[in-house]
């Protein structure tokens, strides 16, 4: 069965932004507050990570990473056809984040919205949904926006990593998009890698079995599907950008995969900021496209428990400079930071129990 | 319930944009989507959206505790010169204490209020934090 | 427009009555003018009370409290303006008398402002501003007594210290007022060590929470022929309102305050200097902005006379002796007139023929200004 698209020229990303929050807690904290021992957050490559503030959530982050990536597209925002929220930390369980944003940057009210669940990778499910829409013309244009305020039992090592983040792609024709799709491919299973039981305000985890079982099969899997699609291989692509959970993992898997780890670094970003759960593999993408040159040939595979992963093919084209320069770039938001205590971090991500 | 419905949903444009009230009679621009001129009472008014750019007029760090959002205090209470030439009142963020200056630039978001915890509403609104550097 | 006058007054301390009711208060403060037996002759009591609505859980307290003191049928009004309440209900009082429609009316000031913790008291409070645009949106009063302080240091190039010179003097006054909530001394220290209210406004800047209630009873000339007690003429009561803070082209202008003593100085030519004075010093900022707008001081030099004012809050001001807010109208001019009478109110008498009473409310959202005159 074929399960890629066949989209050739037809669609691609006309406008992108990121945001990241300007707090950050150091991972040596994390790990001293609850007995780690320090080499812990060097073997996970994690230094620190972004933290919400305390009036901040995955609808104020996805707002924001949404009005950058319509400004850098230039298009006028009623005629986006589809807002699309992919998040596993919904502020309302009832009551899309989607309409909210889309409330906040556009007038028209004919437009699907909805929220995506399927944890880090319900970003990625938003763009495969937006590319048909787009393709089937459905929609002029499509917002996709992976948020979160990441969540983790504290004290658990999930909790060094786990912080909040957003990305937001602008999905249209090709003709006015600055990098098209050349391919995409999927692969789901029912793996129960991580989850969290609802009314539960941290998830639950299979440590090493989120590894092999989960976020590499997928990602590979995935990815040989793509590979096997369109007829690529490694050396054809200038970049492989993955699902990054830590520092370490997507240079893991690049590298079982064959890509060396030169064509990887460059999306990595999750060192410095943390695994923003739908914002990580997204925000990764960002950061190449804003330094990637035309005719440079993407790889970005998502990954998400449950289990899932999306891999695009994604072909750079002339022009991204001039649309890169509207707005602020992912190395803009890593370099604007704050550092919090831990206190301050636990304060305002409400991880200290309060009554009202 | 705690928090209403109607009060904010009917102003969500006001508070999710940072709309502005332009009088065709007056010529004076006022803050806040509005319906009459405030200084001349003329009803023909239009609703413009500011960019969003300005810088602090005057700001002070507020102690005074009056919601059940504890996680907010304190709070900055800055009086925000426009790039449009409007005066608005509102809170900035993403600022440490130390680093907020008379004069500085800064930006509109899009930002919490506050929330009726645990089960009512989430109010957002428009926050001001220091200009994002491109 | 006939003649209005003052026949009697009286006030509670200010303090926290934990084991009393509005009621209570109320009747507490009514005991003076029930014994003198001038009661028999109300014919309509105005009420002025502010969070009555929210923290006592009372809609109509005015018909409830007319109730509870036995004295229907008479008719009720309640009133409210903010801060400035207790002088709207003495205008309303002072209408149905000068208009012909009422011989004698009881304005009654009450607050209660211990019936439940303090941020739920300020949560209350931040809504005599703009509920939507600035309550919902996290403004609250005291920062913009914070924001005009601070403008007023820079434009004036004044020290933080310097002024610290108004609480000093308020709590000084205090110490002879024997209904003032706060009777301690403080100083400059005392004064910027106290806890940060909206940096630069410290506690010892601001009005102390407490619960209160003070009576005026107003009378017609004929009512005035009748008493036995000293009377005296309510010869101007005027109001105005003004723009929210960010709409002023100049935060430190008070154009409610300037617009309502504008027309009463027109009417009554007052030489302020041999007036008693008591002024709406929520936050000791607006102190000093009131004096510079009435011209008792020069822009910018209120802080430098404060200290020889003998003439201005000797009841120590919202500062020392409190602000029960919806209250607070009601005493200021309860002891204008004691502390003019020839009785004096405790230690406190001033010689002097008028008295000028100002309230307002938030930072000049609406002023009120009333002017009381010795009958001679």
């Amino acid at each position: 069965m074929n399960t890629s698209f066949e989209l050739g020229k037809g669609v691609g990303i006309v406008g992108w932004g990121v945001y990241i929050p300007i707090w950050r807690v150091r991972a040596v904290e994390i790990a001293r507050m609850w007995g780690f021992s320090e080499e812990l957050t060097k073997s996970l490559w994690i230094e620190e990570k972004a933290v919400a503030g305390e009036d901040e959530d995955t609808v104020t982050m996805g707002w924001y990473a949404a009005k950058i990536a319509i400004e850098r597209s230039g298009i006028d925002p009623n005629h986006i056809g589809a807002v699309f929220v992919g998040t596993e930390s919904k502020p309302y369980a009832v009551k899309p984040s989607a309409t909210i944003i889309a409330d906040a940057l556009m007038d028209s009210n004919m437009k699907s919205a909805s929220d995506i669940e399927f944890a880090c990778r319900a970003g990625g499910e938003g763009i495969r949904n937006s590319i048909a829409l787009v393709a089937s013309g459905m929609a002029k244009y499509a917002l996709v926006i992976g948020s979160d305020t990441a969540q983790a039992n504290p004290g658990d090592v999930l909790e060094l990593t786990a912080s909040s983040g957003a990305a937001a792609y602008v999905i249209g024709p090709a003709q006015e998009s600055v990098a098209v799709f050349e391919g995409s491919t999927v692969y789901v299973t029912d793996t129960p890698d991580f989850w969290r039981r609802d009314g539960s305000p941290y998830p639950q985890h299979g440590e090493i079995f989120t590894g092999e079982p989960a976020y590499f099969h997928h990602i590979v899997s995935a990815a040989k599907l793509l590979f096997k699609e369109l007829g690529l291989k490694p050396s054809d692509f200038d970049y492989a950008v993955f699902h990054q959970p830590n520092g370490k993992f997507p240079l893991q898997v690049g590298r079982m995969l064959g890509f060396p780890k030169e064509k990887i670094l460059p999306g990595i970003v999750t060192p410095w900021i943390g695994n923003t759960y739908n914002g990580s593999a997204l925000i990764g993408l960002a950061k190449v496209l804003e330094e990637a040159e035309p005719g440079s040939r993407i790889l970005v595979v998502t990954f998400g428990s449950g289990a899932g992963s999306d891999a695009f093919s994604i072909i750079v084209k002339e022009g991204i400079e001039e649309r890169v320069k509207r707005g602020p770039k992912v190395i803009d938001f890593l370099k604007r930071k704050k550092y919090v205590s831990y206190g301050e971090y636990a304060k305002n991500r409400r991880i200290i129990t309060r009554i009202e | 319930m705690r928090y209403s419905i109607p009060i904010f949903w009917r102003n969500k444009y006001s508070y999710y944009r940072l709309e502005l009230t332009k009088c065709k009679k007056c010529g004076k621009v006022s803050f806040f989507r509005r319906s009459i001129c405030p200084y001349c009472r003329s009803r023909d008014v239009e609703v413009i959206t500011s960019k969003g750019i300005g810088k602090v007029v005057t700001y002070t760090i507020s102690y005074f505790r009056g919601s059940t959002n504890l996680e907010s205090y304190p709070r900055i209470i800055a009086l925000i010169e426009l790039n449009e030439g409007v005066k608005v009142i509102g809170e900035l963020s993403d600022v440490k204490l130390e680093d907020i200056k008379e004069g500085m630039e800064v930006e509109a978001v899009l930002r919490k209020y506050s929330s009726d915890d645990p089960y009512g509403l989430i109010y957002y609104g428009i926050k001001f934090i220091p200009r994002v550097k491109k | 427009m006939r003649n209005v006058y003052i026949v009697s007054a009286s006030m509670i301390k200010v303090d926290r009555y934990f084991n009393k009711s509005y009621k209570e208060l109320v009747l507490d403060a009514l005991t003076k003018i029930l014994d003198e037996g001038s009661v028999e002759h109300i014919d309509y009591t105005v009420v002025s009370t502010l969070l009555s609505d929210s923290i006592l859980h009372q809609l109509d307290l005015s018909t409830v409290l007319t109730q509870y003191l036995g004295l229907n049928p008479i008719p009720s009004f309640r009133v409210e303006t903010g801060e400035s309440s207790g002088l709207a209900a003495i205008e309303l009082g002072f209408s149905l008398i000068a208009s012909g429609k009422a011989d004698s009316v009881l304005v009654v000031g009450v607050e209660k402002l211990t019936e439940y913790p303090t941020n739920i008291i300020n949560e209350n409070y931040s809504r005599i501003l703009d509920y939507e645009i600035e309550t919902i949106r996290n403004i609250s009063p005291p920062d913009y007594a914070a924001l005009i302080m601070k403008e007023y240091m820079k434009r004036y190039k004044i020290k933080r210290e310097e002024l610290t010179i108004w609480p000093i003097k308020m709590h000084d006054n205090a110490l002879r007022n024997p209904h003032a909530q706060l009777r301690f001394r403080v100083d400059v220290d005392k004064v910027l060590n106290s806890i940060t209210i909206a940096e630069p406004i410290k506690l010892l800047d601001t009005f102390p929470i407490g619960d209160g209630s003070a009576i005026i009873l107003l009378g017609s000339e004929r009512v005035l022929r009748r008493s036995n007690s000293e009377c005296m003429k309510v010869t101007y009561i005027t109001s105005s309102t003004s723009q929210p803070i960010y709409l002023r082209d100049d935060i430190l202008e008070f154009t409610a305050l300037r617009k309502a003593f504008k027309t009463l100085y027109e009417g009554s030519r007052l030489d302020l200097e041999e007036t008693l004075l008591e002024i709406h010093d929520s936050y000791s900022i607006y102190a000093y902005l009131i004096l510079e707008e009435l011209g008792i001081a020069p822009r910018g030099k209120a802080p430098n006379i404060v200290d020889e004012l003998g003439n201005v809050n000797l009841s120590g001001g919202l500062k020392a002796r409190g602000h029960p807010f919806g209250a607070t109208g009601i005493y200021q001019v309860a002891e204008a007139y004691s502390i003019l009478s020839d009785k004096g109110l405790g230690e406190l008498k001033y010689n002097g023929r008028y008295g000028l009473i100002h309230s307002m409310s938030g930072p000049d959202y609406n002023s009120r200004l009333c002017l009381i005159e010795k009958v001679m």
